[in-house]
């Protein structure tokens, strides 16, 4: 069954889901060196996710995609922190960085992924906005779809939004 | 051994260095992108370059040409560490001339194995 937003709005195929969400375990126990539990993706309401730290990468290829990383600034400190050996406490503002690396790379397997079924691919380079409370408004024409992880400093959300 | 590691995210920049680190390397420069890289290589000798393909500025495979077009630096090792996993993104990689090819994520193990191999050369 496909996750929908709403009746009107292109479903999110669940292979694509399912890609995104292995990209995402891949990236963490490759590069943070921690298997991340992921709990069943959901249909994104309009104003959701929030977070203070919001990363996203765009890919082109045979549809439209975009790939957010959504997550409280002391949990991206925690997952810079795991990728460059540190502790969080230890993290200043690098975290930003380190969080569009994150998006980068499981954007990248994602788009790999996609890639090896057909199609070519074209990646952004990140893009990382910090604030408070951060919502990103989408038209409503596509289709989202969250999927929620539990890493070793607490949720990260990773959202999928898809246009055909 | 001294690395040039070039990519316009600090912190792939210091994984990689972590990882060579813990194999025993201790000698390191840094770029941000190709045109950075092209400056520290005037500048520096450099007996390994490892660079990521997508960076602003001048990307890697630029970056790569210009290195092999150079005759102080034409022989230096470069392996391209990057998210760009296809047959032509790899095949034209090595026609730019870059000697080996790591896909993002990698292990530690893959990176050490790759470099001991290129530098081997």
């Amino acid at each position: 069954m496909n996750a929908r937003v709403v009746a009107d709005t292109p479903p999110v195929p669940d292979h694509l889901v399912r890609d995104l969400v292995d990209s995402a375990r891949e990236v963490f126990a490759t590069m943070l060196f921690q298997n991340v539990v992921s709990r069943p993706a959901r249909p994104a309401a309009s104003r959701e996710p929030k977070a203070d730290v919001v990363a996203t990468i765009h890919l082109t290829g045979p549809s439209r995609a975009v790939v957010g990383l959504y997550s409280s600034e002391p949990v991206a400190k925690s997952m810079a922190a795991s990728m460059l050996g540190l502790e969080a406490a230890q993290i200043g503002d690098e975290f930003a960085d380190a969080l569009g690396e994150l998006a980068n790379m499981i954007a990248g397997s994602f788009r790999n992924r996609m890639a090896a079924v057909g199609g070519t691919w074209a990646i952004s380079v990140p893009t990382v906005t910090i604030g408070t409370g951060i919502i990103t408004h989408y038209p409503t024409d596509v289709g989202r779809v969250i999927c929620p992880f539990d890493t070793r400093g607490g949720e990260l959300l990773l959202e999928l939004v898809l246009r055909r | 051994m001294k690395f040039l590691v070039v990519d316009d995210s600090s912190t792939m920049r210091r994984i990689v260095i972590n990882t060579l680190t813990k194999a025993g390397y201790t000698e390191f420069a840094e770029a941000g992108n190709g045109s950075e890289a092209v400056d520290q290589l005037n500048k520096h000798r450099v007996d390994c370059v490892i660079t990521d393909w997508n960076m602003p500025v001048m990307n890697g495979l630029d970056f790569v040409r210009a290195l092999r077009a150079n005759a102080n630096t034409r022989a230096v090792p470069v392996l391209m560490v990057t998210t760009n996993a296809a047959k032509d993104d790899i095949l034209e990689a090595l026609k730019a001339g870059v000697n080996d090819y790591v896909i993002k994520p990698f292990t530690p193990e893959v990176i050490k194995a790759k470099v001991t191999a290129v530098t081997a050369k």
